[in-house]
């Protein structure tokens, strides 16, 4: 099974290339299309996945991932299953900075299955931000989507004098300042 | 008119939803064309069913026509009971033919002989079924009308439809007399039970929509449309496919039958080295799930398609239409791999 | 136990009993000429129902009144149609409060089963008041211990949600102590805990009671919220040590009452504008059948509305100068305010607060730690239990905010935040999408108290970062702002309280002060490291930049800070900032030297150096054109030769200068327009010798006051000649 590299493709001119991960197709789905929806400078691409690792036939097609962003659900334990195994096919260098998790759900805590330990877990042990959200809003998934953009602007090197890896120790929580 | 009949009348008409009085009373029949135009089905419920009670006196209805217009109330809302599935077995493949009459005369005399309070009624549907309406009561005291059991035999099946009433003890006398009435062997209770009547008959009768590897995966146009060109991509169009493939292969295209709930009794051992002296009771430990849903099966098909789920699902969940039950014990077997399931 | 033996004999008539027999008919008149005492709207189409529900109303509770023997409920169907007809009029108009001593005794007596007792008890939603009398009987009944321990418990729940609508509350504060002798049952304590809590005065405070407290229990969250409130009244007899901060005291104990009380709030408000005098005491319109926001209003119920006439015709220095407490509802005017300031009485849903702006003043003035305590732990419930802030049911969204408006305006109005509130920020931001209620939330934010750093690191700061970096510009400047006014709020609170404490001698501040400077000097640093980041993720813009400068423009007030060297290029055009900087320079320059006691605070001489070293450099970049050289500090704005080379800037040297400077430059071509109106290649080299003091004139003319105090207080122009020579001020 192949594991995901950062760069171990060139990258294409002015474009960014986002992963989401997840179970939840549907509402990858809605927040693709939001993200394709707002104003931006380049060209993006999103390539919707239930699960690592993707499947090898497509390997040669697809181009070089800028951006992994893991769903999890907070009502479905599952979700958080699919991720925590999905992870294993990420390759090391992609947590400097070019993987996220989107927790989504906030909305319904009160239907919460997944403790929140765990997602705080899953941030200090993978060094990667969670964005908290609740997609099936729509309001909240056009400003999830701006903020996805945000990030996967700087992840693809679209911002001069911004690093993912440097994006990546602001947003740990280790961050001094 | 006795007074409990005109009471039983009144209330029989309370549970009726107000629009839907008037036909139901049409079916019953019992009340001419001409009284029912008497009856204002504008007012409220109460005066309604007291001027039915009223038009009932001067018709002189019995208990008889009450139970038949309670049979009529029970097949139209036969979802507001719990109905369970019973199978008989016969023992010889001799064919006999199915006399109703004598079906009839059997049943009622089997349960007299055992008690003498005790109301039956009969009523025919269309569709071969029989509508049996059991009032029970105990040699001193007469009949409940309040706690009666529903059977709901088909003539050419082995399977009755039982709703039983409170009064459980009566159960066993009554399936006696369901067997020697149709000339089984003997009566088993499927595990199988559902508020609706018609989903429990689609599973044992085989109705509901069953795919017997008839599907193949569909003509590949879908996977011929050049992925690159959009903006969103779809990795696992490949296991999506598979998901739905192996969704449709266990539950078909069609609608699902209706269940409500799925049980799951779970009993195990606990083991351990028996020098550690832990816990070596002869008593296993218990568990009990229990899945509950609207619409349980089209709960289960859609989990996988929607994310939530591995496809395909534990046969555990899916065998529930081909096993024809809903409640389930889980035990070892014994000397067997330890989480095997055993049907009991 | 001790209630158990009480002396009461179950066959022994309960007082009031009788009383109110004959009550319901009149009710029932009583009922269609007072449209306030019955929710429910007679509306001609309506009225024949009503009728009918009355009667049968009527019927039950007779029925009810007159039952003698246990029955049962499966054999009797006449019981059953009078528990029904109970039921469904509880639920869809409330009970007349004739009805409550009926059917509280009946319930509480045991002559029915358990089911029958919890339905009836379940049915107890008041449509107006609840008498006091059957309270009473109902707690006697309790103490005789006729029902079971589930009836008891759901009796106290039921008396905790409707308190707010018992008549009076003399007689029940007269039962305090049965109450507490109820402490020492194990299931009804937590009730019992709150019930007290909702009783409790000062003078209950004082009872020697509380000492069993400590002796009995040990610290659950309800008997400490009960020791808080008694610890307040008189904290010289709770010894034990209370922690600061209590998450939620008190379960939710509302039972099904709430929401059927709110939906027949909301259907007669529907109904009928004649219901809404039930709700007093508050400016804003009435609200359109708001979750959180009807609890802002005082329930009206709270008193008898038949004793606040009586009490109108008496004469008022006599009422008022009875001992007695005054209901808040009742307050209407502020000189009512001032003559019952002492003895007010606060409903249990202390949010109507929130809006009156009397009782506003009240916690203004006087400092009553119980109102605060009491308010904080309802704004807590609220916020955290009725409201999952982001809660995707959409329909609450708009009320949530308004809510949180209130809270809001509150907090201004006090110039204090709540600690409920801050804890709910606490928890809740890092959840947050940074979408919802984002304008309200980001202004309580200006509202927490600055803390200890890790405290404020993990709970506000991290969240906060983590929001900032990746939203948008517009959310940027937004926390910037709130973050301006957290900052200012702090200063105004500090101010005042240094004020006070330099007046008298408490001089122990003193201690704790550098702390305080910390813990502001945490905050400029977070905003500094914010605002660098985000200058280079955004690219600059001016309108960020706007807000950065604003922050920095306050800090400069009372602070020395020590800004982030990559923002010191964008600020040194802030010239506002370095003068307002340098006046604090001098002023605690020369507060050193005259040794006044002042408190301000220590500067090290470093500090003086830097700000020298910063002058230069902005000096050298504005006014002698020798940008990038003259500058010794190891991160500051000098770079090699050899770099600048390779930038291929010509005049690199001038390129920072009041002409040249890109914010400048737009001044200077106007300036050339109007010097030298036929020349068009724009030649900025003219402005030299003359022209240079013309020009640095129609600067200070176009209102560039920052420049204007920068240049006039940080050089010293030798003539008006020469420009080239310049010095500087050494603070």
């Amino acid at each position: 099974m192949s594991v995901l590299r950062p760069f171990d493709k060139l990258p294409a001119l002015n474009s960014a290339i986002l992963l989401l991960v997840g179970s939840d197709e549907g509402l990858q789905q809605k927040l693709a299309e939001a993200m394709l929806r707002e104003k931006k400078s380049f060209r993006i691409n999103i390539r919707i996945a239930t699960s690592l690792p993707l499947p090898s036939e497509g390997d040669h097609l697809r181009p070089r991932i800028d951006l992994i962003a893991f769903m999890i659900d907070i009502k479905s334990k599952y979700s958080l299953r699919n991720v925590e195994a999905s992870l294993a096919y990420v390759d090391a260098s992609f947590f400097l900075g070019k993987v996220c998790f989107l927790v989504t759900g906030v909305g319904r805590l009160n239907c919460c299955s997944v403790e929140m330990s765990a997602i705080w877990k899953l941030r200090e042990v993978y060094s990667s931000p969670v964005l908290f959200c609740e997609l099936e809003l729509e309001g909240i998934r056009v400003a999830t989507a701006q903020r996805l953009l945000r990030m996967l602007e700087i992840c693809a090197g679209l911002i001069p004098g911004v690093s993912a890896l440097y994006f990546g120790s602001l947003m740990s929580r280790s961050a001094n300042f | 008119m006795d007074e409990i009949v005109a009471e039983y009348i009144r209330r029989t008409v309370l549970k009726i939803p107000r629009d839907e009085i008037k036909t139901v009373l049409q079916k019953w029949g019992f009340l001419s064309e001409v009284q029912l135009q008497t009856i204002n089905f504008c007012q409220i419920k109460e005066n309604i069913s007291q001027d039915v009670v009223q038009l009932c006196e001067e018709n002189s209805a019995g208990i008889k026509q009450a139970a038949v217009l309670d049979i009529i109330y029970n097949h139209i809302y036969s979802n507001k009971r719990v109905w369970s599935v019973y199978q008989m077995n016969k023992t010889g493949e001799e064919m006999d033919f199915f006399d109703l009459t004598d079906f009839k005369k059997k049943f009622k005399r089997r349960l007299q002989s055992a008690l003498t309070n005790v109301t039956i009624n009969f009523r025919e549907y269309e569709d071969n079924a029989i509508w049996i309406r059991i009032a029970w009561g105990t040699p001193y005291t007469k009949p409940n009308q309040y706690k009666t059991s529903y059977v709901v035999y088909h003539s050419q099946t082995p399977y009755v439809f039982i709703s039983v009433s409170v009064l459980k003890s009566n159960l066993p006398l009554l399936c006696q007399a369901l067997v020697a009435a149709s000339n089984y062997h003997d009566i088993h209770e499927m595990e199988l039970r559902s508020h609706s009547l018609n989903s429990l008959k689609d599973i044992v009768f085989k109705r509901y929509s069953q795919n017997f590897q008839s599907y193949y995966p569909r003509p590949i146009q879908e996977r011929n449309v050049a992925p690159e060109n959009s903006r969103i991509n779809q990795e696992n169009r490949n296991e999506k496919e598979r998901i739905q493939r192996v969704n449709l292969e266990v539950f078909g295209d069609g609608p699902q039958p209706k269940l409500e709930f799925a049980r799951y009794k779970l009993e195990t051992m606990f083991k351990s080295d028996p020098q550690m002296n832990v816990l070596n009771k002869k008593e296993p430990f218990r568990c009990l799930v229990k899945f509950s849903s609207p619409h349980l099966l089209e709960s289960l098909k859609s989990l996988a398609p929607v994310g939530m789920a591995d496809a395909p699902l534990s046969p555990l969940l899916t065998c529930i239409p081909h096993k024809a039950r809903n409640y389930f014990k889980i035990k070892e077997k014994k000397g067997v791999s330890p989480r095997s399931f055993v049907s009991p | 136990m001790q209630r158990r033996q009480s002396s009461k004999t179950p066959k022994q008539p309960l007082q009031g009993h009788h009383k109110n027999q004959t009550d319901l008919s009149a009710w029932r008149k009583g009922g269609r000429i007072d449209p306030e005492k019955i929710v429910q709207n007679h509306q001609t189409p309506n009225s024949q129902k009503n009728d009918r529900q009355q009667d049968s109303l009527e019927q039950a509770l007779c029925y009810f009144e007159k039952v003698q023997d246990r029955v049962s409920l499966k054999k009797n169907s006449v019981l059953q149609k009078h528990l029904a007809t109970v039921e469904s009029i509880a639920l869809q108009r409330g009970l007349p409060p004739e009805g409550f001593d009926v059917l509280l005794n009946v319930a509480l007596s045991g002559k029915f089963a358990d089911t029958v007792n919890t339905c009836l008890l379940k049915s107890l939603v008041p449509a107006s008041v609840i008498p006091e009398s059957s309270i009473i009987s109902s707690v006697s009944w309790l103490c005789v211990g006729k029902c079971s321990g589930n009836i008891q418990l759901l009796f106290l729940k039921w008396l905790i949600t409707v308190f707010d609508f018992i008549d009076h509350k003399e007689q029940i504060h007269a039962l305090y102590g049965f109450f507490f002798s109820f402490l020492q049952d194990e299931k009804m304590c937590p009730y019992v805990c709150h019930l007290l809590y909702l009783l409790t005065r000062k003078e209950n405070g004082e009872s020697i009671q509380w000492c069993e407290m400590e002796y009995y229990f040990g610290m659950q969250s309800h008997l400490q919220a009960l020791l808080s409130l008694y610890k307040l009244f008189c904290p010289e007899l709770v010894t034990i040590t209370l922690p600061g901060k209590m998450k939620t005291y008190f379960k939710n104990s509302e039972g099904p009452w709430k929401a059927a009380i709110n939906a027949i709030r909301q259907r007669s408000q529907g109904n009928s504008p004649l219901s809404q005098p039930l709700f007093l005491g508050t400016a804003q319109p009435q609200s359109r059948k708001r979750k959180w926001n009807t609890q802002l209003f005082i329930p009206a119920s709270s008193t008898n509305r038949n004793n606040l006439e009586q009490d109108r015709g008496k004469n008022h220095v006599d009422l008022y100068s009875t001992n007695k407490s005054f209901p808040v509802e009742q307050l209407q005017t502020f000189p009512q305010l001032l003559e019952n300031i002492h003895h007010l009485e606060f409903p249990s849903q202390m949010g109507s607060v929130l809006t009156n702006p009397l009782l506003l003043h009240y916690m203004n003035c006087i400092k009553d730690e119980s109102v605060y305590l009491r308010l904080n732990y309802w704004m807590g419930q609220t916020l955290q239990e009725e409201c999952t802030w982001c809660v995707a049911d959409n329909q609450y969204e708009d009320e949530f905010k308004e809510f949180l408006e209130t809270v809001y305006k509150t907090e201004c109005f006090l110039q204090e935040g709540f600690s409920s509130c801050e804890e709910f920020l606490y928890k809740s931001l890092p959840l947050w999408d940074g979408f919802c209620c984002r304008s309200q939330i980001l202004r309580l934010v200006s509202w927490i108290p600055l803390g200890s750093f890790s405290e404020m690191k993990s709970h506000l700061y991290d969240p906060l970062a983590q929001l900032f970096f990746t939203s948008s510009l517009y959310f940027k400047c937004s926390v910037l702002e709130s973050l301006k006014e957290l900052l200012q709020n702090w200063l105004n609170w500090h101010v005042i309280h240094l004020d006070s404490a330099s007046d008298s001698q408490v001089c122990s501040l003193n201690t704790t002060l550098s702390g305080l400077v910390n813990v502001v000097a945490e905050l400029i640093q977070f905003v500094g490291w914010i605002s660098t980041v985000s200058l280079r993720l955004e690219n600059n813009p001016t309108f960020l930049l706007y807000f950065i400068l604003d922050f920095y423009e306050t800090v400069c007030i009372p602070f020395v800070f020590q800004n982030p060297n990559t923002l010191r290029l964008s600020l040194t055009f802030s010239f506002v900032c370095f003068f307002r900087y340098r006046t604090n320079l001098v002023a605690a320059k020369e507060n050193e030297q005259s040794k006044k006691k002042i408190l301000q605070f220590k500067f090290s001489s470093q500090t003086y150096q830097e700000y020298n070293q910063y002058i230069i450099a902005m000096v050298g970049c504005l006014w002698t054109s020798t940008a990038f050289q003259k500058d010794i500090h190891p991160q500051g704005l000098r770079m090699d030769e050899e770099l600048l080379k390779k930038t291929a800037v010509q005049e690199f040297k001038t390129s920072f200068n009041i002409v040249y400077h890109p914010a400048m430059m737009g001044y200077a071509v106007l300036f050339l327009q109007q010097a030298w109106p036929d020349d068009t290649t724009f030649n900025f080299s003219l402005i030299k010798g003359k022209k240079w003091n013309w020009y640095l004139e129609y600067l200070y003319a176009q209102g560039l006051k920052g420049l204007k105090l920068f240049i006039e207080s940080s050089i010293n122009r030798v003539s008006q000649a020469s420009h080239s020579k310049a010095g500087n001020t050494q603070a």
